[in-house]
C-alpha cells in the first residue's frame, strides 16, 4: 500500500526548484520511482508531496564534446545512456556497466540522477562514476553548485542533497590518453545488484611503461562508495607485476569497510574486493598500454 | 483520514490505441489503473516491486514495469498492453511462436514475456540469443526454465505469414494423437491474456480482504481492540479468532492443528491473527495498522536440532519434544549388511528451505449464491478437491453445497496443495457480509504462508561391495517443520520410503523426526521430501565412487532398480528404464571423454531419480463426505472411491467432445495431455475435445494436482470414460451395419469395419444417429489405484503407486575458482516417462524443473534473523534463476511402457527434479575437488571449502 500524497509534475527545472521551495521538507522528488516507489510500498518512505521531474525535458540529454567532456542530464534513462552512441565511442564502460545494471524494463524508466540521489552503496554508477572522475551539479532555487561525486555520498541512503536541492547533471571530464577504465561487479544471478564491486581506472605515462594515475573505486563494500587510495598510491609510478598486484589487492581489501547481510559475510565481501580489485587493476592495466583504441 | 475527494485526479490514459479517463488516486500504479479500473487483467501482478516483469507494458515504444510506475505520470503516453498485441483477431506471430514451440505453461508471466519481445524485435527483427536473453531478464519464469522461450523468440518470423505450424520432430506414430507434440489447448488464451486467473476475477459490489499476521515468532494474545479499526470508513467486518469457527484444519486427518485465525496463541511470525473485509484493498490494509493486539511473548525456538532438546520451548502440547512425526523403518539387517560391507562411508548433508515461489500469488475470491446455502468459491489452487472437503469441515456444510471454481493456476509446485487463510476467510467473511470478497496474497504473504520445502538435517551411511554394489544404507533425517503439520507427516515418511526405488538395498533403515520450529510451516514441494534426501544419497554414492575408482556412471548402472522388481519397502516397481537413461546421458553428454579430464575449475556431474506417478491413497480416510458426520477410520489398503473420474459428453450434433474431469491445470499441461488421450481413445481430432476441469459444479472429482498423478490417474479415468462413448457409439452403428460393435474402430473422425475400411461413417453422423435414437451420448469413467498397495508396516502407504518414473541427468559448470562463482552451463537429461502422451510438455516440465532445480541447488533459501522475521521474503533478496543464468539443457527419453499408465504413461512432472540437484553439487565437486554438503551451494561456502583444503 502506498499512503496518500498529493502529487505534482514539473514541467521545468524553475518549475521544480519552486516547487521543492514551496514544499521545504515535506516532499519527496520523483523521478523514474526505480526505487522510491519500492520504499514508499513498503512503507518505508511516506512523503506527503511528491514531485515528479521526469517530463523535465531540460534534464534529459546526453551531450558530448572533445574539448568538455560527457555531460548527462540527471533525467536521463539508463537505457538512454546504454544506447548513446557518444557514450559507447567515449566512455565504453559506462555501456557495459548499464548493459548489467537491473532489467530492460527498469532500465528504460529509472533515471541516472535517482540513481545516484537514492544513496545506494551497491548502485553500479557510483563506483564507476568516480573512477572516471566525475562531477555533479545541483541547484535550489537561489544557487547552484558542482562537487566531486567522490564526495556526494555521506551514509547508505544518504548524500550531501540538502532540502530544495535538486541534481542537474553529472559531468565527466575528457579521458586522458593512455587511459583505461574497467567495471565488474560480482553478483549470484546477472544483473542483479552487486555484493561488491571494483571500478578501476589506470592512466599510463607518456614514456615507458609505468602507472601515472590510478583510481580504485570499491562498491558495496562500505557505507558509500568509496575510494581505495592506498592501493592507488601502491600503483602510481610503478610498473605493474604480480608480486604488486597480491598487495594491491590486499591493501583495497583493507581499506574496505563492509558489513556481512543476507547475500555474503564481511569476511567474503573483503575477499571479493582483493579478488575483484587485482582482476580489474590487471585488466584496466592491460587496456591502457594497448595502443590508441 | 482526509476526505476521499482529496485523493483522486481525473487523467487520460491512452491504452492499446483508446482513450480513457479514469480517476485516480496520487498513489496507484499503472498496474493497479490497468487491472482494477480499465479491467485489463492480461497484465499480470506477481511481485508488485518490480522484479518479475509479470507487469510488463510497452509505453512509447519500450517494456516497462508497470507495478514501479505512477499512472499518473503515464498521462500523455502510449500504453500497449497483451490485449493490444493480437489484431482483428490474428494473433501476432510472436504469439504464435510462443503457442506452438512449448514456450507457455501457466502462462502467468506470458504476457509480459510477449510484451518484452515484441519491443524487443520492432527495433531488431532478427535478435541473437544473446540478445534474447538481454531483453528478457527482466521477465521471470517459473515454470518453463526458459529454454523454450528463446526457441520461440529465435522462430518467431516463421509464423509471420504461415498459418500452419511447421511439425514437431518427436512424434510417435503408434498413435494418432497420443505421442504428438500438440500445442497447449489452453496456450491461445494464454498469449492473448484472455485466460483470466483467480484475482483477474472481478464481482459487483465485491469487498477486498487483507489479513494481519503476527509480528512475534510466539506468544499469547491477550487482547485484542479492533475498536478503531471498525470506525475507519469503508471497513465492512473485522475478523478475529473469536468469531470463527472452533474447528482446526490442515492436511492430514490425524494433525489437523491450525486455526484459520489464531484462538489465543501465534507460533510463528506470519501466523493469521485477525482479517479486515473492506471495500478495497486500501482501506483493508489502512485498518490492519489501526488493530491492536497485545501479545504476552514466549520463548521461540528456531533450529530443529535445538527445538529436541528437554527444555526448549514446547509448540504444541500434543506434540512431545516437538516431534511432530517420529518414522522407524527398518527393512532387512543394516547391521549385517554393513558387516559384509567392503567399504564404508558416512556423511552428514543439510538441505536448504526453498520456497515454490510460483509467480502468480495466492488468491481466492467467495461469494453465496442466491439461496444463501450454496458457496461458490474461486481459487488458486492445486488441489480443488482438498478445498472443497476442507472449506466443508471448517464451515461445517455438505461438500454438495460448495462449489469449487479453480481458474487456471500461474504455477503451484506444491505451495498451492492446501487449504489457506484466503479460501476460508473469504468464504466465512462473504456470508456474513452477504458480498463477495476476494483476497490476495502479496509476495511476502506468500513467504510468510509458506508450506515450502522442509530443510533436512541428514546423517547417512553407505556400505558397499568392492565392485560398489550396496550391502546397507541408514540414514537419519531432522526435518524443519515450522509452526504447523501441514503435509510434514508424509513429508518424514517420502523423505524415507522413495530411496529404495531407485537402487538395490538389501538392508535398509530409515529414522525420521519431523520437528516443529517457530516458523511458517513447511509442505510439500515438487519431489515432497525427496529431493533433499536424494541430493545426499546421490552425492555420497558419487563420493564412495571416487574412493573406489570406480566411474560414477558404472557405480550406479551396477545397483539400478530392473523392472517388476518389489523393492525393499514392499513398492512394486513395474516399467523401469533406469538403465537406459544412466546410458543415454553417457553417450550423449560424452561423458567419458570428460569425467575426470577437465581442467581445473570446470565440472561435470551425474544425478539420478524418480518419482511415484500418483499417491497409492487419497490424503483423507473413508468417504468423500463432511468429516463431522465420519467416524475415525482406520486404515484399509484400498482406495474407497475413485481418485479420478471423467464424464464424456458428445455434443448433439456429433461434432465435439466435451472432456469434463476436475483436474487441475496449474501450467504443467494435464489439460493438455487429458484430452489427447480423449481424442486418442474416442478416434478424433484433437480440436474436436474441449475439456472443462475448473467447476465443481460440472466436472467430477479429481484430487488434483500433486504427487505428480494427473496424466496416470486422471488418463485412465479420461479413457475410461471416451471408451464407454465409444462402447455405446458402436453399439448404434453396429445395430445399423449388422454387425458386431467389436468389428468397428474409430480413428480420425472416421468410423469403419476393420476388416473392410470403405465400409465406413462419419463420426459425428454416428453421434448425431445416436443422440437421435437414444439421447444424450455420455460417457462415464474412473480411476481407483490398484488394491493392497504397499506393505504391512506403520507408513506404508506413503510412496506407494501403481508407477514409477526413472532419470539421469548431467550437469557441466564452470567455477571460478578464486570467486566461488558458479555458471551451470550445460544439462544433458534423460527420463523414462512411460508413454510420452505429448514429448514437448514432457520435455517443458524436464527444462523448468532443472532450471527450478538448479537455482535451489545453488541460490535459493529463506533466511531467517534471530527473532523468526524473513530476512528476505520477496524476489529482490530471494534469488530465482534469471533467463541470464539459466543452462542450455537437452532434454530426450527413454520410451517405456507402464502398464498400469493410459496408453503407458507415468509421470514428470515431480520426478524431473530429483536428478538435478545432485548433478549439480557433483558437477561443483568435480570442478573445485571440494564437496559441499549443505545446500545452497553458495559461492561463499565453495570458497571457503577451498580455502581450507589448500
Ligand atoms: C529490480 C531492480 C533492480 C535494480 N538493480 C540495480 C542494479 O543492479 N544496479 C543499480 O545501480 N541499480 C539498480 N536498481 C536501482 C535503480 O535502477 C535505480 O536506483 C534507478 O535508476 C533510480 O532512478 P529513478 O529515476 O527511478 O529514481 P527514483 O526512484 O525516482 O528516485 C530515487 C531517489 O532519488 C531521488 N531523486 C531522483 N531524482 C533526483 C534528482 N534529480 N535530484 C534529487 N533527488 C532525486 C528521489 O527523491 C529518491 O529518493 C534496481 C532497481 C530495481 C527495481
Ligand atoms: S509485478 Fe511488476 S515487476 Fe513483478
Ligand atoms: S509459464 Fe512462466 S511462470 Fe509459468
Amino acid at each position: 500500500m502506498i499512503r496518500d500524497f498529493v502529487y505534482s509534475k514539473a514541467k521545468t527545472v524553475k518549475e521544480a526548484l519552486d516547487l521543492l521551495e514551496e514544499h521545504k521538507e515535506n516532499y519527496k522528488i520523483i523521478c523514474g520511482g526505480q526505487s522510491l516507489l519500492i520504499l514508499m510500498r513498503q512503507g518505508l518512505v511516506a512523503p506527503a508531496n511528491l514531485i515528479d521531474i521526469k517530463s523535465i525535458e531540460e534534464l534529459s540529454y546526453i551531450n558530448f564534446k572533445p574539448k568538455d567532456g560527457l555531460k548527462i542530464g540527471a533525467a536521463t534513462t539508463h537505457s538512454d545512456i546504454e544506447k548513446s552512441s557518444s557514450v559507447k565511442k567515449h566512455y565504453p564502460v559506462l555501456v557495459s556497466m548499464e548493459k548489467n545494471l537491473a532489467s530492460v524494463q527498469t532500465r528504460n524508466w529509472g533515471t541516472i540522477g535517482g540513481n545516484l540521489a537514492h544513496g545506494d552503496p551497491a548502485g553500479d554508477p557510483g563506483p564507476v562514476f568516480i573512477a572516471l572522475n566525475a562531477t555533479v551539479k545541483i541547484a535550489n532555487s537561489e544557487r547552484e553548485r558542482s562537487i566531486p561525486l567522490e564526495e556526494f555520498f555521506i551514509d547508505y541512503f544518504e548524500t550531501v542533497l540538502e532540502d530544495g536541492e535538486l541534481l542537474l547533471e553529472v559531468q565527466f571530464p575528457v579521458v586522458p590518453p593512455r587511459t583505461a577504465t574497467v567495471y565488474e561487479k560480482f553478483n549470484i544471478i546477472k544483473n542483479d545488484q552487486g555484493i561488491v564491486s571494483v571500478a578501476v581506472s589506470i592512466t599510463m605515462e607518456k614514456k615507458g611503461s609505468s602507472c601515472k594515475d590510478a583510481r580504485i573505486v570499491l562498491g558495496a563494500a562500505a557505507s558509500i562508495p568509496i575510494r581505495a587510495k592506498k592501493a592507488e598510491k601502491l600503483l602510481i609510478g610503478q610498473k605493474l607485476n604480480n608480486g604488486l598486484l597480491e598487495k594491491i589487492g590486499k591493501r583495497a581489501s583493507k581499506e574496505a569497510d563492509p558489513v556481512a547481510d543476507i547475500h555474503a559475510s564481511e569476511e567474503y565481501r573483503r575477499h571479493l574486493v582483493e579478488a575483484l580489485t587485482k582482476r580489474m587493476v590487471r585488466k584496466a592495466w592491460d587496456q591502457a598500454r594497448k595502443p590508441a583504441r | 483520514m482526509k476526505h476521499n475527494k482529496e485523493r483522486y485526479r481525473l487523467i487520460v490514459l491512452k491504452v492499446n490505441g483508446e482513450e480513457h479517463s479514469v480517476a485516480v488516486k496520487d498513489g496507484e500504479t499503472l498496474l493497479d489503473v490497468l487491472r482494477d479500473k480499465l479491467r485489463l487483467t492480461g497484465t499480470k501482478k506477481g511481485c508488485n516491486l518490480g522484479v518479475c516483469g509479470a507487469c510488463t507494458v510497452i509505453i512509447d515504444g519500450e517494456p516497462k514495469n508497470s507495478c514501479l510506475l505512477l499512472a499518473a505520470s503515464c498521462e500523455g503516453t502510449e500504453i500497449t498492453t497483451i490485449e493490444g498485441i493480437a489484431s482483428q483477431g490474428e494473433l501476432h506471430p510472436v504469439q504464435q511462436a510462443f503457442i506452438y514451440h512449448g514456450a507457455v505453461q501457466c502462462g502467468f508471466c506470458t504476457p509480459g514475456m510477449i510484451l518484452s519481445v515484441v519491443a524487443l524485435i520492432k527495433d531488431n527483427p532478427n535478435p541473437t540469443e544473446a540478445e534474447i536473453k538481454e531483453a528478457l531478464d527482466g521477465n521471470l519464469c517459473r515454470c518453463t526454465g526458459y529454454a523454450d522461450i528463446i526457441e520461440a523468440v529465435k522462430n518467431w518470423k516463421k509464423y509471420l505469414n504461415k498459418k500452419e505450424p511447421p511439425s514437431s520432430s518427436y512424434d510417435l506414430n503408434k498413435f494418432s494423437t497420443v505421442g504428438k507434440s500438440q500445442p497447449r489447448v489452453d496456450a491461445a488464451a494464454k498469449v492473448t491474456g484472455h485466460a483470466k486467473f483467480t484475482a483477474d476475477y472481478n464481482f459487483n459490489n465485491m469487498l477486498y480482504g487483507k489479513i494481519l499476521h503476527s509480528p512475534i515468532s510466539h506468544g499469547r494474545i491477550k487482547m485484542i481492540d479492533t475498536s478503531k479499526a471498525e470506525t475507519l470508513p469503508g471497513v465492512k467486518l473485522i475478523l478475529t479468532g473469536k468469531n470463527m469457527p472452533d474447528i482446526t484444519y490442515g492436511v492430514s486427518p490425524a494433525r489437523y492443528d491450525e486455526h484459520v485465525l489464531a484462538k489465543d496463541r501465534v507460533r510463528y511470525v506470519g501466523d493469521e491473527v485477525a482479517a479486515v473485509i473492506a471495500v478495497d484493498e486500501d482501506t483493508a490494509e489502512r485498518a490492519l495498522g489501526l488493530i491492536q493486539v497485545e501479545y504476552e511473548e514466549l520463548p521461540a525456538v528456531f533450529n530443529p536440532i535445538e527445538a529436541l532438546k528437554k527444555d526448549a520451548p514446547r509448540l504444541h502440547e500434543k506434540y512431545k519434544n516437538n516431534i511432530n512425526t517420529k518414522v522407524d523403518h527398518h527393512f532387512g539387517d543394516v547391521e549385517k549388511g554393513f558387516a559384509e560391507a567392503d567399504f564404508i562411508r558416512e556423511e552428514e548433508f543439510v538441505g536448504n528451505h526453498v520456497y515454490q515461489n510460483p509467480i502468480e500469488p495466492h488468491a481466492s475470491i467467495a461469494y453465496w449464491e442466491n439461496d444463501g446455502l450454496t458457496l461458490v468459491l474461486y481459487s488458486s489452487t492445486q488441489v480443488p478437491h482438498y478445498v472443497h472437503y476442507m472449506v466443508a469441515r471448517v464451515l461445517d456444510i455438505p461438500l454438495g453445497k460448495i462449489r469449487i471454481i479453480r481458474p487456471p493456476v500461474g504455477g503451484g509446485f506444491g505451495g498451492k496443495a492446501e487449504t489457506t487463510p484466503l479460501d476460508l476467510i473469504t468464504a466465512i467473511a462473504s456470508k456474513k457480509t452477504g458480498r463477495p470478497v476476494k483476497m490476495v496474497y502479496s509476495r511476502k504473504e506468500m513467504f510468510l504462508h509458506g508450506r515450502g520445502r522442509h530443510k533436512q538435517y541428514m546423517k547417512f551411511k553407505m556400505g558397499v561391495k568392492k565392485d560398489g554394489r550396496i550391502t546397507a544404507f541408514k540414514s537419519q533425517i531432522y526435518l524443519d517443520g515450522g509452526a504447523y503439520s501441514s503435509f510434514g507427516v508424509i513429508t518424514a515418511y517420502y523423505a524415507g520410503s522413495m530411496i529404495p526405488t531407485l537402487y538395490f538395498i538389501p538392508n535398509y533403515l530409515y529414522e525420521g523426526f519431523r520437528i516443529m520450529t517457530n516458523k511458517p510451516a513447511c509442505g510439500a514441494m515438487r519431489g515432497h521430501g525427496t529431493p533433499q534426501p536424494r541430493f545426499a544419497f546421490e552425492s555420497l554414492l558419487s563420493m564412495i565412487a571416487d574412493d573406489l575408482g570406480i566411474d560414477p556412471i558404472e557405480i550406479r548402472l551396477r545397483n539400478a532398480m530392473d523392472p517388476n522388481t518389489r523393492t525393499c519397502n514392499d513398492l512394486d516397481v513395474r516399467s523401469c528404464e533406469f538403465k537406459a537413461t544412466l546410458d543415454e546421458v553417457k553417450k550423449k553428454s560424452r561423458w567419458k571423454q570428460k569425467y575426470g579430464k577437465l581442467q581445473p575449475g570446470k565440472g561435470i556431474g551425474i544425478g539420478c531419480g524418480g518419482f511415484v506417478s500418483g499417491a497409492g491413497y487419497a490424503i483423507y480416510r473413508g468417504q468423500v463426505q463432511r468429516s463431522s458426520e465420519k467416524k475415525r477410520e482406520t486404515f484399509v489398503k484400498k482406495s474407497e472411491f475413485p481418485h479420478s473420474n471423467a464424464i464424456v459428453k458428445i455434443s448433439e450434433d456429433g461434432t465435439a467432445a466435451v472432456l469434463l474431469i476436475q483436474a487441475a491445470e496449474i501450467g504443467q499441461g494435464s489439460s493438455t495431455v487429458l484430452s489427447q488421450m480423449c481424442a486418442e481413445a474416442l478416434g478424433i481430432s484433437l480440436y474436436r475435445v474441449r475439456i472443462r476441469t475448473e467447476d465443481s459444479d460440472i466436472s467430477p472429482l479429481d484430487l488434483g494436482a500433486y504427487s505428480s498423478r494427473t496424466t496416470l490417474m486422471g488418463g485412465n479415468a479420461v479413457v475410461m470414460a471416451s471408451k464407454d462413448v465409444i462402447g455405446k457409439l458402436f453399439t448404434s452403428v453396429s445395430r445399423v451395419w449388422n454387425c458386431n460393435p467389436q468389428d468397428l474402430e474409430a480413428r480420425e473422425n472416421q468410423i469403419f469395419l476393420k476388416s473392410d475400411k470403405s465400409k465406413n461413417m462419419a463420426w459425428e453422423e454416428a453421434a448425431r444417429k445416436y443422440f437421435n435414437d437414444q439421447g444424450p451420448l455420455v460417457g462415464t469413467g474412473w480411476y481407483k489405484p490398484p488394491e493392497g498397495l504397499g506393505g504391512d508396516y506403520k507408513g506404508a502407504a506413503v510412496g506407494t503407486s501403481p508407477a514409477y518414473s526413472y532419470g539421469s541427468s548431467v550437469c557441466e559448470c564452470c567455477v571460478d575458482l578464486e570467486t566461488g562463482k558458479v555458471k551451470i552451463k550445460k544439462f544433458t537429461d534423460f527420463h523414462d516417462c512411460g508413454t510420452p502422451i505429448n514429448p514437448q510438455a514432457v520435455h517443458g516440465q524436464v527444462k523448468g524443473a532443472i532450471v527450478m532445480g538448479a537455482g535451489e541447488t545453488i541460490m535459493e533459501d529463506v533466511l531467517y534473523d534471530e527473532k523468526g522475521n524473513i530476512l528476505n521474503p520477496n524476489l529482490h533478496d530471494y534469488l530465482l534463476m534469471t533467463i541470464k543464468d539459466s543452462p542450455e539443457i537437452f532434454s530426450g527419453i527413454v520410451e517405456s511402457y507402464e502398464p498400469e499408465g493410459p496408453y503407458g504413461a507415468k509421470e514428470i512432472g515431480e520426478g524431473a527434479i530429483l536428478p538435478v540437484l545432485a548433478a549439480v553439487a557433483h558437477a561443483i565437486a568435480n570442478a573445485t575437488g571440494v564437496w559441499i554438503k549443505e545446500l545452497p551451494i553458495t559461492p561463499e561456502k565453495i570458497l571457503k571449502a577451498l580455502k581450507k583444503k589448500f
